[in-house]
């Protein structure tokens, strides 16, 4: 109980941390109509992605069709033939598979739109599950969260949360776009509003 | 001297945040180039981790420097200026009718992000004792809380330690 008020304090930083927080190692690339985001993951070889939500088994070739400057990225990214469709949420699809190098890589498909689509890889080690338990684009909630993991939250430098968005079967997808280097930390909660992670965003 | 780059290049913006979360803007650097003179001329003692012993340095350069403001600040003008949390009227209420060394181990895990064990490095005090002083703030600060019910909103998220 009381720990709510040490998080109230924390929020109340009047310097927020600068180095204390785990920063994720990250790259970006922009491209027409899409983002390649490439995130740092440590990864559980026991288990095709690490979370309850394995999703099913789709051609990797069908993920993004005709978007052939991301399809060239998850080849760079040394994805394999086959991606698991985890789901649906927020009219985004989301898809997750393990590369060569066993980390994690993300595909985003807003299906009904034609563009707002992204690829990302994590980089981290150890990265998601283990370490991040968040992989989400930096601009706008779109990605995974680990087990036990029930909401997301983007947080500014000051502290202030600029979004905040429920989990689903390990997913996430919030319709507000805060844009990219305006959130400095992504913020995993429990059921319960408890803090279980904190990761600084790429560029904070 | 490599080791001594190291650390500075690690931890010198956390060492600016430290001292800019207790004095006023005009002294970080001061203050800060204390530390890390300190730093070069005892890098034999720095521990492995060394983020909590610069922040005991810090502490000490910080408390040296209030005395010597104190000496030559005219009576009746305050000197002890240290920045209050921001955004949050009823919490900067609570928190400055709490003690320095409540204070202190409060800030060292809110703001620093150190365990009550780290923060003992710093407070110069056993993990133990550390551990007591947070809990025994921290229910401090939570009755300084609950005493400003003018102030109170609905309650934020916790964290885990």
């Amino acid at each position: 109980m009381s720990n709510h008020v040490i998080a109230r304090l924390a929020a109340a930083n009047p310097v927020p941390a600068p180095v204390r927080a785990h920063r994720r190692r990250s790259r970006y690339v922009l491209v027409a109509a899409a983002t390649l985001l490439l995130v740092p993951a440590a990864f559980a070889a026991d288990r095709l992605l690490g979370i309850a939500n394995e999703g099913t088994s789709v051609p990797t070739s069908s993920v993004l069709p005709g978007q052939s400057q991301l399809d060239e990225a998850l080849r760079d990214m040394h994805v394999g033939e086959t991606m698991q469709e985890l789901g649906t949420v927020n009219g985004v699809r989301i898809y997750a598979a393990r590369n060569a190098e066993g980390q994690i890589c993300l595909a985003i498909d807003h299906v009904a739109e034609t563009y707002e689509k992204g690829v990302l890889c994590d980089l981290n080690d150890p990265g998601f599950p283990d370490g991040a338990k968040v992989l989400t684009f930096p601009g706008q909630l779109q990605g995974i969260a680990a087990d036990g993991v029930a909401t997301v939250e983007l947080v500014g430098a000051q502290g202030a949360v600029l979004d905040s968005t429920p989990v689903t079967d390990n997913l996430f997808a919030s319709s507000t776009r805060i844009g990219m280097g305006v959130a400095s930390s992504v913020v995993a909660l429990d059921a319960s509003g408890n803090v279980v992670a904190t990761q600084k965003l790429p560029g904070a | 001297m490599q080791r001594f780059e190291r650390i500075y290049e690690q931890h010198r913006e956390a060492v600016r945040a430290y001292v800019r979360r207790r004095a006023p803007q005009s002294w970080v650097e001061d203050v800060v180039e204390d530390v890390f003179v300190v730093c070069l001329r005892r890098i034999e003692d720095v521990p492995r981790e060394p983020l909590p012993w610069l922040y005991a340095v810090a502490r000490k350069t910080l408390a040296n420097e209030r005395r010597r403001h104190a000496r030559v600040a005219p009576a009746g003008r305050g000197v002890a200026y240290e920045p209050e949390p921001v955004g949050d009227a009823g919490l900067a209420a609570a928190f400055a009718s709490l003690s320095d060394d409540d204070r202190e181990v409060l800030r060292l895990v809110a703001w620093e992000g150190l365990s009550p064990r780290e923060a003992a490095a710093v407070l110069g005090c056993s993990g133990v004792a550390a551990r007591v002083r947070y809990h025994r703030a921290k229910t401090r600060l939570r009755a300084a809380l609950d005493g400003a019910a003018s102030f109170r909103r609905p309650e934020p998220k916790g964290v885990t330690e």
